[in-house]
């Protein structure tokens, strides 16, 4: 089947202290292709390369070798495309309330889209369409971005990159840190604008269970390398090699595996609460004959 | 069987100041809690509840402004006791690379006690006998910047276990970590209860984590809003939710199929509880 992809990896390598003692190989000859308008989760555990290689896809970071395509054009072709390519692949860093900076709530969103060069009127629209997704009511817009709660600060500053409306938002482990409801409130706000929007989402995580909701795509990174692609039933029924690499499924399908392999008849490919109880009520009533 | 307690906070009450000096509404109120030997505590709360100043309070870095808080019967406001007081008690912080100081690994761990004069051989039994514990041995001579997270947030707990510390208070020391890392960090907090009788207070959002250990303590706006047991505690589902908290994903399925009519019983929190209890009804 034809891809639709909108940034496509070829064969791109990244060294670290290139030539010296300490030098690392953190990307090595990835070919990754991102389907457009899709939410891919890229996932690996710490060190696997995954923060090296989103830097590279809005040409934060250059490759050794290897092309980065966007749209089929080479970002790194010339100052331009690299300078270009940032308004469109737009990167928010782990703990981005860290990079809090402006006075009021409102100059922080405003500031990704007043420095594309937007006027007022769209730089206005693009704020309250932001926050709106973040969940943020305009009654905040004249307080200090300090104080705001935790949950709060980290969606103010997701919302200053999704203000810039890229076609691609990539998102460093976004619910990093945050309590439960955070959490909840963070991921919501991701499904917002998709679905709002129908823009690309690249998501880091380490949550398997936050990606089993939340993703179309999976990429597990390993060693520099994209080790599994797929959708969520593809790279999750691989869960002996999940392990393998230090990673894990769902807290769901690990309950599900072990009580197939002590011979309750349930489906494969099981990864999400709502399919788990299903399924396990399913097999429960057949079993006992539609009593329950 | 009651174990010694090595913490105990009395009615503490807690406030900071700004930076002109004014003080800020109270941050804790009127808690008590206790932490025993051997035991893991879990303390849940959400972003702002109060929980990390729980944990400044716990060995003295900060003092209630009312009640009181004992270290082995130490009062932490007594300034004499700080340094026993930080023998006893060790801290164990979210992100591993803010609390490393050396540039290589067993130098880290003997840090500590080295600054407390404790002379060699005794020193080298330590460092040696902490780095078993958590399972960095082999990569004693290891340079600390090439570590994944779970390999510094266990040399940082060597480092204070080394000092021979009663008890380790952990605030969210596996936030930053990936799954295996914090299953590293998780495997290491048991090490320390039941190998070495260490009481631990794990600060942590993962509710799979708090489902692990012995008691729970759910903190809201400063005061101790749940404590008990793990599958006492995460019975309360709304409240948790309400309070900004969740419970562990298996304690949700098996709510789900409770209200379906499969007959389960309460208190399922783990996946191997809900595996052995479906795979029991299942069979019935």
């Amino acid at each position: 089947m034809e891809k639709n992809s909108i940034i496509e990896c070829r064969g791109v390598s990244f060294t670290y202290g290139s030539g010296t003692p300490f030098e690392v190989r953190a990307l090595d000859s990835v070919d990754l292709d991102i389907e457009k308008g899709l939410i891919t989760a890229l996932i690996g555990h710490t060190g696997s390369g995954k923060s090296t290689l989103i830097q590279t896809l809005n040409a934060l970071m250059k490759p050794d070798s290897g092309k980065v395509l966007y749209e089929g054009a080479d970002i790194n072709a010339n100052k331009a495309s690299a300078r270009d390519v940032r308004f469109k692949v737009g990167l928010c860093f782990q703990y981005p309330e860290h990079q809090l900076f402006e006075s009021t709530v409102y100059k922080d969103i405003a500031f990704g889209p007043k420095n594309m060069g937007l006027d007022e009127a769209s730089v206005d629209r693009n704020v309250r369409d932001a926050a709106a997704l973040a969940g943020l009511d305009e009654e905040l817009f004249g307080k200090s971005p300090f104080e705001l709660s935790g949950g709060q600060k980290r969606r103010a500053a997701i919302a200053g990159v999704m203000a810039m409306k890229p076609e691609v938002l990539i998102l460093d482990e976004p619910s990093a840190g945050l309590d439960p409801a955070g959490r909840r409130d963070t991921f919501d706000m991701i499904r917002r604008y998709r679905e709002g929007t129908g823009k690309t989402v690249i998501i880091v995580s380490h949550s398997m269970d936050d990606v089993a909701e939340l993703a179309d795509r999976i990429a597990v990174v390993r060693r520099g390398k994209i080790a599994i692609y797929g959708t969520v039933d593809e790279v999750f029924s691989h869960s002996a090699e999940m392990a393998g690499m230090g990673l894990s499924v769902p807290e769901v399908t690990r309950i599900t595996d072990a009580l197939r392999a002590a011979g309750v008849p349930l489906k494969h490919g099981i990864y999400t609460l709502s399919e788990a109880a299903e399924e396990l009520i399913r097999c429960y009533r057949q079993k006992n004959g539609g009593r329950g | 069987m009651a174990s010694e307690t090595i913490i105990k906070f009395d009615n503490v009450s807690y406030r900071y100041d700004n930076e002109d000096g004014e003080l800020l509404p109270l941050v804790l109120k009127n808690v008590s809690l206790e932490l025993r030997a051997g035991e893991v505590l879990a303390v849940l709360g959400h972003n702002g509840s109060g929980k990390s100043t729980v944990a400044r309070l716990c060995n003295g870095m900060a003092v209630p402004e009312s009640g009181k808080v004992t270290v082995a019967g130490m009062d932490t406001a007594d300034e004499s006791l700080d340094l026993e007081i930080r023998k006893t008690v060790g801290l164990v912080m979210q992100d591993p690379d803010n609390q490393i100081v050396a540039t290589v690994v067993e130098e880290d761990v003997a840090f500590g006690p080295e600054n407390l004069g404790i002379p060699n051989p005794e020193l080298r039994e330590r460092v040696d006998a902490a780095l078993k514990a958590v399972d960095m041995y082999d990569l004693r001579s290891a340079e600390p910047s090439r570590l994944s997270g779970g390999q510094k947030q266990r040399v940082a707990i060597a480092g204070v276990i080394a000092m021979r510390t009663r008890a380790v208070v952990m605030d969210e020391p596996t936030a930053m970590l990936d799954p295996k890392g914090r299953e590293e960090v998780m495997s290491t907090v048991f090490r320390l209860r039941d190998e070495y009788g260490i009481g631990v207070m794990l600060i942590t959002h993962y509710m799979e984590e708090a489902a692990r250990a012995d008691r729970i303590i759910v903190m809201d706006h400063g005061t101790v809003a749940l404590e008990g047991a793990p599958s006492e505690v995460f019975k309360n589902e709304k409240e948790l939710i309400s309070l900004g908290l969740d419970i562990p994903q298996s304690a949700k399925l098996a709510s789900a199929l409770r209200t379906a009519g499969v007959a389960l019983p309460e208190g399922i929190i783990t996946p191997a509880g809900l595996i052995s209890a479906y795979g029991k009804e299942f069979n019935n």
